[in-house]
């Protein structure tokens, strides 16, 4: 596998670093598990589609070699950048310990997910990340999870994304095919839990926050969703994620999330090679382990 | 509450930092584990300050969690160390005994001023809808005759704290831009000492209006979070009791902090633990009395600029006041 996968392992200094695309054999790697333990251990970033043969500490690409500068400094150990034929190829370098974190995508990430977590995921947008969305239905209606939700009309509270598409995406990825909704409507916050009451729509798809906001009373004695089933919370999918094995160290994957979510700020042209690999991406975000799962999350 | 060293702190200045100090020393500092190699060597343990002037037990509870899980993240003993007023956190994170701290804008901006780029806010909270802001509130009972800032001039009004930014330098600042001078405004300036403190003793009569905080809306949507809206939860008041008559903000939204002499490695692992938590396990991040949906997002010291700026027009302005906020 891991000849097929084309990934080789590089210890010590940079140059024989940069020299060297022999694999590890299994029991080196076995033995150093986690990059914590091991922190003279070069980090192989296993990523499809970058330019070149083999890990390299200096890529021929401006921005990888910026990307690859800035995490070697920040973990103040050697980084090497290693090109996959594929995704799946880097997935394949995660699990065979040929690499220490892997660029995947969802297909990718599904035959590696018992060994592999997702550890920090794209953001495409300033204000909207990947919210954290809930759907709410009476309780005397009998919907008890999302797939009872076809020809259900949605109350929306805002035609915003983060109140109406991320929602959606969210169901979606679920396994609901939104199409089968019925019409919409869009009420204001502090209306919507008569709207439901009142039937002007079968159920409140609206983000975590807002129904907190509805169903929190001033009052402590006073219920205000007594009535209201809530059948989904969920995120949308990432379409990629940056994964590394379940093994690894607490230290090393905090490490590397607090590293990354102020890459873009910190170091543009490091960031560019994000950019690059996940494309319109304009930060990073942390995630949930499963972020790249699709219908087979909590 | 376990394993916290409750201090408390009232006096502003050197003199609260030197007696926070002291009480720390008192407590006994936690010796670094012979054990300890690289950089967990370096910086020994993990000592996060907490100002608990507001909502002591929501914040507590909080910060014990962290405290676990930033101790098993980091291999590090965590210790929380509780100060009663902001000054005491600010002073101790100053003279390096604290690692990191959470603690309003201006108080960072206080921080800032003292430290200099040895202090730095790594991560603030982002609601779920992308929102980082929140809101300061001139508040008065409802009974009362108040309906507009103006009703207020010669009135006594409370302030939480001078370095509060919802509570006192942010709504001093933007009266100022109405063209109201706060200082010669009001007839009489009370500093409460926080924010809960500071609401009760408006119900109590002691003030005609208080400045408060609100989040989780806007003056055109209005507010479900906050000072009132805390205390009422909590039984303590009725919302309905008071009105608010004027706004100020949004204004940035507290800072996590951490001193920038600590190794990189350290801070960075710091960042990461923290903003992980609302994606890990966001049961627990709604326990922990954070919004529901919301994350945390990283800040730098630009972020707080405006701030910055208006703490600086403050300092001199402050100097004709009392210790205790009346003026002289």
């Amino acid at each position: 596998m891991k000849s097929a996968v084309g990934l080789g392992i590089l210890i010590g200094g940079a140059a024989l670093a940069v020299a060297a695309i022999a694999p590890v054999s299994q029991d080196a790697a076995k033995a150093t598990p986690t990059l914590d333990a091991t922190l003279d251990k070069a980090v192989r970033i296993a990523i499809a589609g970058v330019a070149g043969e083999g890990c390299s500490a200096a890529p021929s690409d401006l921005a990888a070699k910026a990307y690859i500068a800035h995490l070697s400094s920040r973990l103040n150990r050697p980084v090497l950048l290693c090109p996959a034929k594929d995704k799946a190829a880097a997935a394949n370098a995660l699990i065979s310990n040929n690499a220490e974190i892997a660029l995947l995508d969802t297909a990718s990430f599904l035959p590696v997910k018992d060994q592999a977590q997702s550890i920090f995921v794209g953001r495409y947008s300033r204000i909207d990340g990947r919210v954290l969305g809930v759907a709410m239905t009476l309780k005397a209606d009998g919907i008890t999870d999302i797939s009872k939700l076809s020809n259900k009309r949605p109350i929306f509270l805002s035609e915003a994304a983060s109140g109406h598409a991320i929602e959606l995406q969210a169901l979606s990825d679920y396994g609901f095919n939104t199409k089968e909704f019925g019409p919409e409507v869009i009420i204001a916050e502090n209306e919507a839990l008569e709207a439901l009451r009142q039937k002007r729509g079968d159920v409140l798809i609206t983000t975590a926050g807002a129904r907190q906001r509805i169903c929190r009373s001033d009052d402590p004695q006073e219920v205000l969703c007594g009535d209201i089933a809530e059948i989904w919370r969920g995120r949308p999918s990432a379409p990629f994620a940056f994964v590394a094995s379940r093994e690894i160290s607490d230290a090393d994957k905090y490490q590397l999330i607090g590293i990354h979510i102020v890459l873009h700020t910190e170091n543009p042209t490091a960031f560019a090679f994000i950019e690059k690999v996940m494309p319109t991406s304009i930060a990073l975000d942390p995630s949930e382990a499963d972020a790249l799962l699709k219908g087979q999350r909590r | 509450m376990k394993q916290t060293a409750k201090i408390k702190i009232n006096n502003l200045g050197a003199i609260a930092g030197c007696l926070f100090l002291s009480l720390l020393a008192a407590c006994g500092q936690p010796k670094a584990d012979s054990e300890l190699k690289g950089w967990r060597k370096e910086v020994g343990q993990i000592r996060l300050g907490v100002n608990t002037g507001e909502d002591a037990a929501t914040a507590l509870t909080r910060w014990n969690y962290l405290k676990e899980r930033l101790s098993r993240i980091t291999g590090l003993r965590t210790e929380i160390f509780q100060a009663t007023d902001y000054n005491g956190v600010i002073q101790a994170l100053a003279s390096g005994q604290l690692e990191m701290a959470q603690m309003g804008a201006s108080a960072y901006a206080n921080a800032r001023d003292q430290m200099g780029t040895k202090v730095e806010p790594i991560l603030t909270s982002r609601t779920a809808e992308g929102l980082s802001g929140y809101y300061s509130i001139l508040v008065v009972r409802a009974d009362s005759p108040y309906r507009k800032l103006e009703d207020l001039r010669g009135k006594t009004v409370g302030y939480v704290d001078f370095n509060s930014t919802s509570g006192y330098l942010y709504p001093r600042n933007k009266m100022l831009n109405q063209g109201l001078d706060a200082e010669t405004f009001f007839g009489k300036s009370v500093v409460s000492g926080g924010h809960s403190q500071g609401v009760l003793g408006l119900a109590n009569g002691q003030f005609d209006a208080v400045f408060a905080l609100a989040n989780a809306g806007t003056p055109e949507t209005g507010f479900t979070n906050g000072t009132i809206w805390a205390l009422a939860r909590k039984g303590s008041i009725k919302a309905s009791d008071f009105r608010i008559i004027w706004t100020a903000g949004p204004m940035p939204n507290s800072p996590y902090v951490i001193r920038t002499d600590r190794p990189q490695i350290f801070q960075d692992i710091m960042r990461g633990a923290l903003a992980a938590l609302p994606y890990e396990d966001p049961e627990r991040w709604k326990e922990l009395g954070m919004p529901e949906g919301s994350d945390l997002m990283p800040v730098a010291n630009i972020d707080y600029a405006e701030i910055l700026e208006m703490r600086h027009a403050e300092v001199a302005q402050r100097r004709g006041m009392s210790k205790t906020g009346e003026k002289r």
